[in-house]
């Protein structure tokens, strides 16, 4: 179970650099398919994630999503407000940390 | 009674005004745990008006975990409990004021009055119903007085303020007498008084409790028309009062009249809470409504906190949901349905939240499926399966499906299998239709490694499945989904298999890779390289290889595609990264460059990784700039990065290796621990191979660019690299180097070893005089300390240690600020030469034990001339003691020096630094004295040490003064006195002589004078006196100056000992203060004294242990032994751990008893790692039971929880008790005692504890006398109080001991019950029945002691029969185990004391009646306890035909055998009752059978080594065929072994014996 949310977050993490915003403060009341249908509008969704805590079953108010190409993901930045449910929710681009290909926790201690 | 809530109000009133006063103070206090607090109280009040429970919660445990809570601490959290605490109700704010009392009590918080006070608050402002008589009783029980309260109220002030009438208003309104009420008005007026808010306010809440609203209406006009005002706040409280009273029809009356300033608004929300709390929600929310808020668009919010506050409280849902909408409808809220039904699920309050869902629904909300997940994952953490279907009917109910992720993350969970999912859906009628929960199924069962629910050994279907996956969109909607979701299912599938299953179906998944392969799904690189990992570590490779796809094959795809002409990119990357994978540098470059152009980041990231692993710099280099060609905005990951950096600096590319390193910086690449890590093995590489400019530029390049911080450790390579290379000044000016740039000294330790090692005297001075400029001389003399004993120079080790050995007062730095931080910390110099006197067992101590106080400075210079002589081998010890009284109004001053001709410069210098500070303090300027000095010692040379007459003293005294400039001013009484003074230094000076022999070289003085030129009048003069003596070589063991002297010495010649007393007039014992200095060495400014730094210590402890320098460590023990404050018992430990590292017994052993040597009582972890070893090779271990020590060492961790400030002597004083030197921790009370020092209340109780145990009765009184007389409300702690009972048991006190226990009862202390025992017991033996019957009475109720009923009943049986009433106590206790309720079950009634006290003390006739009792209990009422006990008791005192006559009378005894047994396992626990064990196995042989019976026995054979009964034992038992265990057989065969007899059995392995 660990492994697989580990494995999604990892999955995220190496297609960072590819049309994916980061989503902040979204209400309790949303989920994905919230987030999926807000952002359907600016262009193709790939991939939309709000990760849950399972020990409380809420979310922590962030989530993923990405766009198929840059601009759809620039379309989505570009609005000023982004309101679900009511409540304003904070979209910014998801910051390239790793490139692509990046190397499993073995290679790093191969110095 | 009826005033007394007005009187009660009263002290209220004076803790209020004692708060204003005492406020400020407790702030400003250092302490920071109590300002942590503080600002949090304190910023929660200014910003909300209240405090939550949480923080208060929160406050309060930090509180209690930092151990000793200050009664600031107290105050602040009780005050936290009353009115700023609306969330909680008014009982449960009390409760939690109850607690903090309580706890902090128990904590050792002393309650004065102040707390008393916030306490009474509380109770007001919580309505809490308490008797003030009570209240007060409890106070004086405390011994707290409230004589301020009773002070306060009869003075002139409290008579004439408006707060005592609005208390009388008040009173006479709850009396129900209003008239009188408001004719206090009238009262006030006439005494000339005007009636202000405060006196309304009480007037209108006490007519708001009746529901006037008449009377009501009427004041307020009235105040309005007066010039008064009321505040919003004292509008709230009317509002409160008519709520609560029950006339909610009121408050909007008054809410009109409600100015809604801003500022009021955090009151008013405390009031909504509140009386929510109160459950008068529809008024509050009436407030709330009439709150003026801004409505802004819609994005509103208000009043959550009063839903969520409802939740808390329960309020019922239909209001809440009404609530609601009301303010939805109000536009103040414009989720607030949404908002309850998230508080609701935080608080798992299913009820509410179906209710608020429902109304969502109706609303025309969608409910979303994980809305109830928070209720389900509440369900899974308890496993209640119940709550999890119900939610899931609730979800059926309001129309909601779960989906796979309700199903697999939140439902599953709480079953053990899927199967019983279903099952109970299904009988729940839950089970859906559509096919989530089929799906959730299976993602479940793979998930779990279930591969045989679903998949069997059927690897076509894992095929199909996994096909699905890949190739069915409905799994993943984006095109390059599907290989990660593959990727997922095969790691799921591996990681949730065990080794062993993966291992066994290793021939499964081969084909089903195969089958993969075969179907083209292809799976990400990293997936890939975390599956492989997973198969790496089942031990199952070769799968890995099955999978891998071959660098051949996709050579061959490539090419294909590159016929085709199609995209090669793909095919390309994966080709390098294979080959990358493979190794195989040479072909990932041709590749590189044959498809050049179709090149991808990723492909040259892995490339560049690769050259860098095969050391091939420039290809990554090449490749590097190609890869920035291509993208120059792409960032490699951090560990290529660093293989980049670590090849090229290799390779000498250095600029490059700086260009990478910047350019991490520029692109902000992550930088982890294991990256900084990176840098030092980069740097240290560099090192080894010597690379001087790489190490110095890369490092300078990584520290300035701020990728890793300057530590010790990444700037070690810079030392390193010239350590390597044998260049110790370079090394050393490096380390330097590093502390002038980033404040870390690197390898410094290693730099002075090697120093050491070639002799290098005047850079080890250097070093030296480096170190102990910036980092102090104890650090320096730490350094060099540990230098020498690394490189094995153990003498000068010593000399260091041993001359060092007398603490200094101050650790810091040089002399000069310790003289400077003494004057300002005089209290701590108060103790000290008696400390010093006192770790050096002196045994003059009586003739300073009034050092502190009035200690003459001819004492002071007697004692340092007797410890001379004293000490003459190998002393280099005096005490130069100072004395001194203010100068100025705010200074001590002071000062001496000391000097000789070879320490004029440092005595220069420091009277340059001494004037500086003074200056203004004396009008004598130290450097004149001090130049005249230097002439007149030059005059003085030793040759004609003879003829420095002691006569020219005063001469010299006075021409010091006159040729100051200054002298003229000095009073001719001021004048006779100077020439008086040499009287008591020519005696010294004679002493000096006398004791150094012949050749008494030096003495100087120096003089302080002061005058009534700067307005000090002091009749009187005050002169220094200065006595130096000296005689070079004298000493023994040192040298002479032209013998060079150690390194790192400042071996100058013989050793100067100085005293300087500046002395007023009229010394108090607070002005009077001694410093001790020992010096040595000649060089008195250079040697500090050192104490234990337990760090550094530790740190080369560790040191040792790791390099496993087993006699450098020793050599640390042995030297530390007279550190000060040297944690001996760590030290023993850290030998210890080396010892058992290595094995070494013998050594350990040796250990062991040098701690004994050192009277070193060891924590419970030495004894037992000290026991492992001993064990472990088959050692004995010398000691027994480790927990015994535990007892001991309680005291000490007791103290050194407690950060309070202690002085060193107390300090001293609980050292002394935590090695229970009883004598000495006396001592250091009584001359604390002399000189007024009040140590803490812990720290007496400790020391009391410890004189009653070692029996020191009177001094244990003295000692709590005087701690009753000093601390106010002292007590002896439960602890000690039980010992004390103890010890006035054991000397016969017994109606004292009674009345110490009436008293910690009083307390409310739990006295020991073994305390409680001794006493009923010795009152038993006297016959005093009324004193046990006055106990019982006094312990009733109290569980906490867990006495036994039976102490009682056979105590007062006992005492009974010692008065001759025999009958009377034989026919109670058959009354109690005969009637039809016995308290106490007959199993547990044992009457054993009462049995051998009778049989003990001989009383035969009550001996003759209990017998004849307990036959008739046996025989009549089948009650065989007593019998068997008696029987075991008369065996036991070995009244054998007794015993045996009572059997046969009575044969069932032979039965009991549970009784027997616990009796058998009592006694082998005892030494020497082989015998008696004997004998009942005798008297009763079936016993011998019972396993408990015959282990027993053997046990306690073994013990009194009774070879005959063992051996009789063992051959009845084989004879018997009883199969005996290891432990039996083991104890005998150890027996037979220590006689020398043959052991007829294997032997069983030694474990069983543990």
């Amino acid at each position: 179970m660990a492994a697989s949310a580990a494995g999604r977050a990892m999955a995220f993490r190496a297609r960072a650099g590819q049309h994916v915003a980061f989503i902040r403060k979204i209400p309790w009341t949303a989920a994905s398919s919230e987030l999926r249908e807000h952002f359907a509008k600016f262009g193709h969704i790939k991939r939309c994630s709000v990760p849950f805590d399972r020990e409380t079953g809420f979310h922590r108010g962030m989530g993923w999503v990405q766009f198929s190409s840059q601009e759809e993901l620039q379309n989505a930045l570009q609005q000023e407000n982004h309101i679900i449910d009511g409540v304003k929710i904070y979209v910014q681009a998801q910051k390239p940390k790793v490139l692509q290909g990046a190397q499993t926790s073995d290679e790093e201690k191969d110095f | 009674m009826r005033e007394l809530p007005s009187q009660a109000r009263l002290y209220a009133i004076v803790a209020e005004k004692r708060d204003l006063q005492e406020e400020p103070a407790p702030v400003r206090r250092n302490n920071s745990q109590f300002d942590w607090a503080l600002m949090r109280l304190d910023n929660s009040v200014r910003r909300t008006g209240r405090i939550t429970k949480g923080l208060l919660q929160k406050v309060f445990e930090s509180t209690c975990r930092s151990g000793g809570p200050g009664g600031n601490q107290a105050l602040l959290l009780l005050r936290s409990c009353g009115s700023l605490l609306p969330e909680l109700s008014l009982a449960e704010r009390t409760e939690f004021a109850h607690k903090i009392w309580d706890k902090l009590q128990k904590l050792g918080v002393v309650y004065d009055v102040s707390h008393y006070n916030a306490l009474l608050k509380v109770y007001l402002q919580n309505e809490y119903k308490f008797s003030p008589t009570d209240f007060l009783a409890k106070m004086e029980r405390a011994n707290i007085h409230p004589n301020r309260i009773l002070g306060f109220m009869k003075t002139k002030d409290l008579a004439v303020t408006e707060a005592v009438f609005s208390a009388l208003v008040t009173g006479h309104a709850r009396a129900g007498d209003m008239e009188n009420a408001e004719n206090i008005l009238t009262v006030m007026k006439e005494a000339g008084i005007e009636p202000g808010p405060d006196t309304y306010l009480a007037l209108l809440n006490a007519y708001a409790e009746k529901g006037d609203i008449d009377h009501v209406k009427q004041i307020l006009e009235k105040v309005e028309k007066s010039d008064h005002y009321l505040m919003d706040r004292d509008l709230f409280q009317i509002i409160v009062t008519f709520a609560k009273a029950g006339y909610p029809q009121y408050v909007s009356e008054i809410l009109e009249k409600i100015t809604y300033e801003r500022r009021y608004l955090p009151d008013a929300m405390n009031l909504i809470l509140l009386l929510v709390t109160e459950k008068l929600e529809d008024t509050a929310f009436q407030i709330l409504l009439a709150l003026p808020v801004s409505k802004e668009e819609n994005i509103n919010v208000f009043g959550s906190f009063f839903l969520r506050h409802c939740v808390t409280m329960n309020t019922p849902a239909e209001k809440l949901i009404d609530y609601c909408k009301k303010l939805r409808e109000a536009k103040l809220h414009n989720a607030s349905l949404q908002f309850t039904l998230h508080c609701a699920l935080l608080a798992n309050k299913t009820a509410l939240a179906k209710a608020v869902m429902q109304a969502l629904k109706e609303e025309g909300f969608p409910i979303r499926t994980h809305y109830f997940w928070p209720l389900l994952a509440g369900h899974q953490k308890t496993k209640n399966v119940q709550g999890v279907m119900d939610t899931l009917k609730i979800m059926n109910e309001l129309g909601v499906d779960p989906d796979q992720d309700t199903y697999v993350n939140y439902v599953f969970p709480c079953f053990d299998d899927v199967k019983s999912v279903r099952a109970a859906l299904q009988e729940n009628e839950c089970l859906p239709q559509s096919n989530a929960f089929a799906q959730a199924e299976v993602r479940s069962e793979a998930k779990n490694g279930n591969l045989e629910n679903i998949l069997s050994k059927n690897i076509d279907l894992w095929s199909k499945i996994t096909e699905l996956l890949y190739k069915n969109g409905r799994y993943c909607q984006d095109p390059q989904g599907p290989s990660e979701a593959v990727g997922y299912f095969l790691y799921n599938l591996i990681d949730s298999m065990s080794d062993s299953e993966v291992q066994a179906k290793e021939e499964h998944l081969r084909q089903y890779f195969h089958q993969l392969k075969e179907m083209g799904v292809k799976v990400p690189e990293n997936i890939y390289k975390g599956i492989r990992n997973l198969l790496d570590n089942y031990h199952v490779p070769e799968l890995i290889k099955s999978h891998q796809l071959a660098s051949s094959d996709l050579e061959s795809t490539l090419e294909k595609l590159k016929a085709e002409s199609q995209p090669v990119g793909d095919a390309l990357k994966q080709l390098v990264l294979a080959l990358c994978a493979e190794e195989n540098m040479q072909k990932a470059l041709e590749v590189k460059a044959k498809y050049e152009s179709d090149m991808v980041i990723g492909g040259y990231a892995a490339l560049i990784n690769l050259c860098c692993r095969h050391d091939n710099a420039a290809d990554a280099l090449s490749l590097k700039q190609e890869f920035d060609r291509l993208d120059p905005s792409a960032v490699l990951d951090t560990a290529k990065y660093i293989g980049l950096v670590k090849v090229l600096g290799k390779h000498g590319k250095l600029q490059d290796a700086i260009n990478i390193l910047k350019e991490m910086k520029e692109k902000d690449v992550v930088i982890k621990d294991a990256t900084v890590t990176s840098f030092f093995h980069i740097l240290n590489g560099a090192a080894l191979r010597g690379e001087i400019e790489t190490v110095k530029q890369l490092h300078e390049s990584i520290v300035t660019l701020g990728l890793a911080k300057p530590s010790t450790n990444i700037s070690l390579p810079l030392v390193t690299v010239h350590l390597e290379k044998d260049d110790l000044p370079a090394a050393l000016e490096a380390s330097i180097d590093c502390h002038e740039k980033y404040k870390i000294l690197p390898r410094i330790h290693d730099v002075l070893c090697k120093l050491i090692e070639k002799g290098e005297t005047d850079l080890i001075q250097k070093a030296m005089d480096f170190v102990s400029q910036e980092q102090g001389e104890m650090t320096m003399l730490y350094d060099l300390f540990f230098a020498f004993l690394q490189t094995g120079n153990h003498k000068e080790a010593k000399k260091i240690i041993e001359r060092s050995v007398i603490p200094r007062l101050s650790t810091r730095s040089s002399v000069p600020v310790s003289v400077c931080s003494c004057l300002t910390f005089f209290p701590v110099l108060n103790s000290c030469p008696l400390y010093l006197l006192i770790r050096h067992r002196l045994h003059f101590q009586s003739s300073v034990a009034h050092a502190g106080g009035s200690c003459t400075i001819e004492d002071m210079l007697q004692l340092t001339w007797l410890y001379r002589e004293e000490k003459e081998e190998g002393c280099h010890v005096s005490l130069l003691a100072v004395t001194g009284r203010p100068l100025h109004s705010s200074c001590h001053a002071l000062l001496l020096s000391l000097c000789s001709p070879d320490t004029l410069p440092p005595a220069w210098e420091l009277s340059k630094q001494l004037s500086l500070k003074f200056v203004s303090l004396l009008f004598v300027s130290f450097s004149s004295i001090l130049l005249k000095l230097r002439i007149l010692l030059c005059a003085s040379s030793p040759d004609t040490s003879a003829g420095v007459s002691f006569s020219a003293v005063p001469k010299l005294l006075l021409c010091v003064s006159e040729s100051s400039g200054k002298g003229q001013r000095l009073k001719t009484q001021e004048r006779s006195e100077v020439q008086c003074l040499p009287t008591s230094s020519l005696a010294i000076g004679y002493r000096v002589k006398s004791a150094s022999g012949e050749r008494c070289t030096y003495m100087l003085f120096t003089a302080l004078t002061r005058g009534s030129g700067h307005g000090i009048k002091t009749p009187g003069a005050e002169c220094g006196v200065v006595l130096l003596s000296s005689a070079p070589g004298e000493a023994k063991g040192r040298g002479p100056p032209e013998s060079g002297g150690q390194p790192g010495q400042q071996s100058k010649p013989g050793y100067i000992c100085g005293s300087e007393l500046i002395r007023g007039n009229k010394l108090s014992s607070r002005e009077s203060y001694g410093v001790s200095y020992m010096l040595c060495g000649g060089s008195v400014f250079q040697t500090p004294g050192m104490r234990a730094r337990p760090a550094r210590l530790q740190w080369f402890c560790d040191r040792c242990i790791s390099g496993n320098q087993v006699e450098t460590l020793e050599k640390l023990v042995e030297l530390t032994q007279k550190l000060f404050e040297c944690d001996r018992d760590q030290m023993y430990y850290n030998l210890l751990k080396l010892h058992k590292i290595n094995g070494d017994w013998q050594r350990a052993d040796g250990v062991w008893n040098k701690m004994q040597e050192e009277n070193i009582i060891p924590r419970e972890r030495t004894l037992q790692l000290l026991a492992e070893i001993l064990k472990s090779s088959n050692q004995e271990v010398p000691f027994d039971v480790p927990e015994l020590w535990f007892e001991d060492d309680r005291p000490s961790l007791k103290s050194s929880s407690t950060p309070a400030v202690e002085t060193d002597t107390e300090k001293m004083l609980l050292n002394a008790c935590r090695l229970r030197k009883n004598k000495d921790a006396y001592n250091i009370f009584l001359k604390a005692q002399k000189r007024n020092i009040v140590f803490s209340s812990e720290t007496y109780s400790t020391l009391i504890g410890l004189l009653l145990k070692k029996d020191d009765f009177t001094q244990a009184m003295q000692v709590k006398d005087f701690a009753e007389t000093h601390i106010k409300g002292f007590t002896l702690n439960d602890a000690a109080n039980s010992l004390l009972i103890i010890t006035q048991v054991r000397r016969d006190y017994l109606k004292v001991a009674l009345a110490t226990l009436k008293a910690a009862l009083d307390l409310e202390q739990i006295p020991s019950k073994l305390a409680i025992t001794r006493l009923i017991q010795a009152f038993a033996v006297k016959g005093d029945l009324e004193s046990i019957e006055a106990i019982q009475s006094m312990v009733n109720g109290l569980d906490a002691i867990d006495l036994s009923r039976m102490v009682f009943i056979n105590n007062i049986a006992l005492a009974q029969m010692k008065n001759n009433n025999i009958d009377v106590a034989i026919e109670s206790i058959e009354h109690m185990l005969t009637s039809e309720n016995p308290t106490i079950e007959p199993q547990y009634f044992g009457l054993s004391y009462l049995f051998r006290k009778v049989i003990e003390e001989q009383m035969e006739p009550a001996l003759e009646k209990l017998s004849i009792m307990s036959e008739r209990l046996a025989n009549q009422f089948a009650l065989y306890k007593p019998v068997t006990d008696l029987f075991l008791q008369l065996v036991d005192s070995g009244k054998v035909d007794e015993a045996r006559a009572l059997l046969e009378r009575c044969g069932a005894i032979a039965e009991q055998s549970s009784i027997l047994l616990v009796f058998c396992l009592r006694s082998a626990g005892k030494p020497k009752k082989a015998p008696v064990l004997k004998t009942l196995l005798e008297l009763i042989p079936e016993l011998r059978e019972k396993r408990e019976a015959y282990s027993s026995s053997m046990k306690s054979y073994a013990l009194d080594k009774d070879v005959t009964s063992a051996k009789a034992l063992y051959e009845h038992l084989t004879a018997k065929n009883v199969e005996l265990d290891d432990l039996f057989l083991k104890r005998y065969a150890t027996l037979l072994k220590d006689v020398g007899e043959p052991v007829p059995f294997t032997e069983p392995p030694v474990s069983t014996l543990n």
